[in-house]
């Protein structure tokens, strides 16, 4: 699966966009603080659900405020009070599963799905960090020979890629007091990959 | 009563209007279309006394109920980059709304104030530290909005930049929060 977001950054209330690899999704999450990830493209006129609000415990879209519910279906549409929306009327949802401090979709259906790492308890989001290179620079340079992650006894450091030569780089911690430092090593891994880059 | 002659589209006279609206300072507004070249102007009956964003602040923080204190020292550095910041992004700003055929709109300078704005916010979050200018919301916070909130504009791809995203939504809850042209008021 892929790691596509810390916890932290998909608060309630929410609404984010996150790409990867040219499949662009929405992530919101509800009242009952189960994150859903959807195809970032409403099912009404395929404006970007990423422009949003959540109302009811639904993500509704910006452009004509179609609502949709925790299954992605239409709940309400406001030009049409009185009308029960059809249940064919959903949106395109993806598996979502928030393990070790972070948000991991699936994005492909089936076996060949890369696995989460086995981290259990509790973990401290530091943040994710854009860094222009790409993926497999990134893999090379952190000896990451595939999959998405990389987890040592204290550090979880996780990958995806947003857009052609930019890495998203998501950091969580098991010792909430070492976020800091964390953050500053984070920095410096950006500072020399992109110094060897350029 | 002190007035503020501001121009709607101009992203200075809106982070003047925020930091008044945000700080419970009475004001009333006028358009005044040369602001949208040199920014925004305060003054009173007695006439105009403050020019630009960065005389506005400072004199909104002499006022006797606002209980900011004017940046020193460090934040003094951060306030002086937020201002340079928000005059490069206007700029950018400007050029991306005016082009007569769309035109990649995020320099390399945008990106650099996207980069460095969101290591500024992620760190203050990592310190505990709510907001750029400390515990409270404040001149430095203000001056970095409209960069922030009005960064659709130039199309930047904001799932780079959670902390930013986060400020965003945070500014937008505070009591007082107004919007301009391109920063919707619905959230
Ligand atoms: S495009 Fe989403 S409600 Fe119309």
């Amino acid at each position: 699966m892929i790691p596509v977001a810390l916890s932290m950054d998909v608060a309630f209330g929410d609404v984010v966009p996150v790409r990867h690899e040219g499949q662009e999704l929405v992530l919101w999450r509800d009242e009952e603080g189960v994150v859903h990830g959807w195809e970032d493209r409403c099912p009404h006129r395929g404006v970007r659900l990423s422009l949003g609000f959540i109302r009811n415990n639904r993500l509704a879209c910006l452009y004509h405020g179609w609502q949709f519910d925790h299954e992605g279906r239409c709940r309400a549409i406001p030009a049409h009070p009185a009308l029960n929306p059809p249940s064919t009327i959903r949106t395109q949802s993806f598996h979502v599963e928030e393990k070790a401090g972070l948000i991991w979709v699936a994005l492909d259906s089936g076996e060949n799905r890369p696995l989460i790492p086995p981290a259990e308890g509790t973990w401290h989001g530091v943040r994710s960090l854009a860094i222009r290179v790409t993926l497999s620079e990134l893999r090379e340079a952190l000896v990451l020979e595939k999959g998405q992650w990389r987890l040592s006894s204290d550090r979880l450091l996780a990958l995806h890629s947003p857009e052609e030569g930019v890495t998203m780089v998501h950091l969580a911690v098991r010792d909430a007091s070492t976020r800091l430092k964390a953050a500053e090593w984070l920095l410096s891994l950006r500072d020399s990959m992109e110094e060897i880059r350029c | 009563m002190l007035s503020l002659n501001g121009w709607v589209m101009d992203e200075r006279s809106y982070a003047a209007r925020l930091a008044a609206s945000l700080l419970a300072i009475p004001l009333t507004i006028q358009t005044d279309r040369r602001a949208e070249i040199f920014g925004p102007t305060l003054g009173d009956d007695e006439g105009v006394y403050c020019v630009g964003l960065y005389e506005i602040l400072r004199h909104f923080s002499r006022l006797p109920d606002v209980e900011r204190a004017w940046p020193e020292g460090e934040a003094r550095h951060a306030l002086e980059w937020a201002l340079e910041a928000l005059e490069s992004f206007s700029q950018a700003r400007r050029q991306a709304l005016g082009a007569t055929l769309p035109e990649k709109a995020e320099t390399d300078d945008v990106t650099l104030i996207f980069r460095v704005l969101e290591d500024r916010l992620s760190h203050a979050y990592l310190n505990g530290q709510e907001w750029l200018s400390g515990v409270s919301v404040g001149f430095i916070d203000i001056a970095v909005f409209p960069i922030a909130g009005l960064a659709r504009d130039l199309g930047i791809a904001m799932d780079l930049y959670p902390a930013i995203r986060r400020f965003v939504r945070k500014v937008r809850q505070l009591p007082g929060f107004v919007t301009m042209p391109g920063i919707a008021a619905c959230h």
